[in-house]
């Protein structure tokens, strides 16, 4: 066996060239391309982390914007509470006052109808009793009831003091008006003239009158002195009373 | 029969033939080195198939050296690479026909070794300096230096004679089997002679990584520093 010396150093030369080429054109290109992918997993997994602490961090920022929110919300709530209870508080004070102002009125009104209706009632109740003392009195004869009303009239001259007596009769310069409703017959008059003649214990002039608006009855008027007894001024004073126990009611 | 031992002159380029072995050598450079510039070509972040295939050599590759010479493999892996690489594919250049394998002339063999045993003192001499290296050979003692120098030698013919021996026998008894029986007796030891091969490719490249880290295991914290500034 020989060594063929040229194949030797040809064949160094050879596995050299090939050793550059492959260095050049294979390994280094590979390795390269391993270190640059390896580079960009890293820089995907550094940009990964990065991204997963801004999202962390913006989770922590919107996790914080809601708890805000939901803090404002409470305190909104809150103070619409509050301030919803103290417009309640204020509307049922104002409707209590405005309840109270109603019914003081209404208690007014209702005071001021009553009132009104009572006088209407009471003038109602006189002009009926008018009416019906009118009406009685139609159906009894006119001396009848002349001769009762003559009779209470001499008792209340006769109830009067004798210095109103005196009175009475001293005013007979002018003379004493006697007033009925319906005209007295002539023996009426006699009638009447001697009745307060005795009743008076004296004799002053008297001038008869009619009035129909005493119902019935007579009625004796001076200068100084009104004795009455008549129907109307009953039912005045009858009304009279009404009034005031209204007022005292 | 002709003896594998012979090697045939195509062609002379002045006083230099060109034999068989070196023409085949050509043409199989111009194939890697047409495959390889291709495949930088076609290189992408997003990788094909084809260069999923390549990185996953070349990251075996690297584990390889790492788990052998327990040192960054950045600057070895070229070298080494290119011999496992070479070899490999001379050893199956059997498969076509009429072709030897240059691995079955000593000559190709003898320049693989020739290179290794450069690259042992060169990658020697970087990581621990002329006298460094040189004071290898008295480990453990001086009285070892005669044998350390010996051995350095010794072990770079075992390499070339384990490569050739392997791939020439091989080469031999196809051809004398060949010549013997049938066209297709020889075929199963073809296919022994195929993983024979793949096997001394990844042997060579092994015993290159061994002698290479067992010059800079010393030096290897300078291979470190190294690596980390870079």
């Amino acid at each position: 066996m020989h060594i063929d010396w040229w194949t030797l150093a040809l064949q160094t030369v050879n596995v050299l060239v090939l050793l550059w080429i492959l260095s050049r054109f294979f390994f280094r290109p590979v390795m390269d391309i391993v270190a640059k992918r390896q580079a960009e997993a890293n820089k995907l997994l550094s940009d990964a982390a990065a991204t997963r602490d801004q999202a962390t961090a913006a989770r922590a920022a919107a996790e914080k914007a809601i708890a805000d929110v939901t803090a404002d919300r409470d305190r909104a709530i809150a103070e619409a509470h509050r301030a919803a209870e103290t417009e309640k508080t204020e509307m049922l004070a104002q409707s209590s006052r405005e309840v109270a102002r109603l019914h003081s009125e209404a208690s007014a009104a209702i005071a001021r109808d009553r009132a009104t209706s009572a006088k209407a009632v009471v003038a109602h109740a006189r002009e009926l009793s008018v009416d019906i003392a009118r009406r009685l009195l139609g159906r009894l004869p006119p001396t009848v009831s002349f001769v009762a009303f003559l009779d209470g009239l001499c008792r209340e001259v006769k109830a009067l003091s004798a210095e109103s007596r005196a009175d009475l009769a001293a005013d007979a310069g002018d003379a004493i008006e006697i007033v009925t409703a319906a005209p007295l017959s002539a023996e009426d008059t006699d009638r009447v003239r001697d009745a307060l003649h005795q009743a008076l214990g004296a004799q002053p002039a008297l001038e008869f009158r009619v009035e129909p608006a005493l119902i019935a009855g007579i009625e004796l008027r001076s200068r100084g002195t009104i004795v009455r007894n008549n129907w109307r001024a009953d039912l005045e004073r009858i009304g009279e009373e009404l009034d005031r126990d209204e007022r005292r009611a | 029969m002709e003896s594998p031992l012979v090697t045939n002159v195509l062609f002379s380029i002045g006083p230099v033939p060109i034999t068989e072995t070196v023409a085949a050598t050509w043409c199989m450079i111009a194939a890697l080195a047409l495959a390889a510039i291709l495949t930088s070509r076609a290189l992408k972040l997003a990788p094909s198939r084809t260069q999923a295939v390549l990185e996953a050599f070349v990251g075996a590759l690297d584990d390889q050296i790492r788990d052998t010479m327990r040192v960054a493999p950045a600057p070895y892996a070229p070298l080494l690479g290119t011999i496992f690489i070479f070899i490999f594919v001379a050893n199956w250049s059997s498969l076509i026909p009429g072709v030897d394998p240059p691995t079955a002339h000593i000559e190709t063999d003898a320049a693989l070794a020739l290179i290794v045993f450069l690259a042992v003192i060169h990658f020697g001499v970087r990581a621990r300096g002329i006298g460094g290296y040189l004071k290898t050979f008295a480990e453990p003692s001086f009285v070892m230096i005669p044998l350390n120098i010996i051995e350095t030698f010794t072990r770079i013919f075992s390499l070339i004679v384990r490569l050739f021996g392997n791939v020439m026998s091989g080469v031999f008894i196809i051809g004398i089997v060949l010549s013997l029986a049938g066209l297709l007796v020889p075929i199963p030891l073809m296919a022994l002679e195929l993983l024979t091969g793949a096997v001394q490719a990844y042997i060579f490249t092994v015993l290159a990584m061994v002698f290479i880290g067992g010059a800079v295991s010393d030096g290897r914290s300078a291979d470190r520093q190294k690596e980390k500034k870079s």
